[in-house]
């Protein structure tokens, strides 16, 4: 954790990428999120380049892998409110950038799906950061499962007003259906 | 059992006991300087930083991320590289000379990565979709339609048949 916070550029990136190694096990998860380690990866993975230029792009894909992977198999309940609605612009900077692959893409709408769970200020937050633009974006990836989490992101966020007056029920309904029945 | 380390008494039995205790002695060495390097109180900034670090990273690192690494140069995921390796077979020769194809024995594997990850979120999604209506239903949706496709071709093979069909019928 102090290396990932104090150190140089290539020392983050090498701490980030061992923690994102860290939180392949499920089982060390928790003691990541216990540790602190969840808040210090949304605050590298949100770092502006420009005030932070210590801190490079790869060390904050890490950082937003890291967060992903955590948030698949946490309960979303047992985190605190700052913390979820913290976890939600990482997840979309990885969601959103060009170099990250499916498997990284797929685990943050996983997390997002859990996170959306837990009601009205997770949903705002993800409007605010301009979520259903780049969620709907991947609703048309070309993997399948991408597309599956993707939906089932925008599935949560059915119960939002805001999200109501930008898409109708009817046209995110024929997508859930036809990619379910693939 | 008592270990030779040296194993210079010219015995050229090949024992896999003795390789598999020294890996794990080896292996006891590694985490057993983990706390160590941990209590280490160096200048984040420094080298040695970085280097301690960079031996993090490495300890964590999976065979399955390197293997993935290794085969993202040839544009091919470890899936398909395992795939291909199920249909590869071995070419023996039998006594005349001729090859035979045998396949593969099967050796267990741990599960992949990926699909553990799939299969641990599970439970968790099952707390979470309690809460969402509109999930349940898809997942719902989800398994009646693959039930469906794994129980309709027997239906169908049973309704086709000479009995049933007159076409058929006339044709015999």
């Amino acid at each position: 954790m102090k290396y990932l916070s104090e150190g140089s550029a290539q020392t983050r990136e090498a701490a980030a990428r061992a923690m994102r190694q860290i939180c392949v096990e499920p089982s060390i998860r928790g003691a990541v999120v216990q540790q602190g380690g969840l808040k210090l990866c949304c605050t590298i993975a949100t770092s502006d380049p420009s005030t932070e230029p210590e801190v490079k792009k790869a060390a904050r894909l890490e950082a937003a892998h890291a967060v992903a992977k955590t948030l698949v198999t946490t309960n979303p309940h047992l985190l605190t409110e700052h913390q979820r609605l913290g976890a939600v612009k990482p997840l979309l900077m990885l969601c959103r950038d060009g170099d990250a692959t499916n498997l990284q893409q797929f685990e943050c709408l996983l997390s997002l799906t859990n996170v959306l769970s837990c009601g009205e200020p997770e949903h705002n937050k993800f409007i605010a950061e301009k979520g259903i633009s780049t969620v709907h974006y991947l609703v048309f990836s070309e993997h399948l499962m991408v597309r599956r989490a993707a939906t089932e992101t925008l599935c949560n966020l059915s119960s939002n007003e805001s999200f109501l007056m930008v898409r109708t029920v009817v046209q995110y309904s024929i997508w859930t259906i036809q990619y379910l029945m693939i | 059992m008592v270990v030779d380390d040296d194993d210079d008494d010219g015995n050229d039995d090949y024992d896999y006991e003795i390789d598999c205790l020294r890996l794990l002695r080896c292996l006891s060495r590694v985490a057993a300087c983990i706390p160590e390097l941990m209590k280490l109180d160096l200048d984040a900034r420094s080298t040695a930083a970085y280097g301690l670090t960079h031996i993090l990273c490495a300890l964590t690192v999976t065979n399955r991320e390197l293997r993935a690494k290794a085969l993202a140069d040839k544009d091919i995921t470890p899936e398909q590289f395992d795939q291909l390796s199920e249909l590869q077979r071995i070419k023996t020769k039998d006594e005349e000379g001729n090859v035979i194809e045998e396949k593969k024995v099967e050796l267990h594997t741990p599960p992949s990565l990926d699909t553990m990850d799939m299969s641990v979120k599970a439970p968790s999604k099952c707390s979470v979709l309690a809460n969402n209506p509109s999930s349940v239903c898809i997942y719902v949706y989800m398994h009646t339609c693959r039930r469906r496709t794994i129980w309709t071709p027997p239906i169908c093979a049973v309704n086709v048949s000479s009995d049933w069909c007159p076409a058929m019928r006339s044709s015999s």
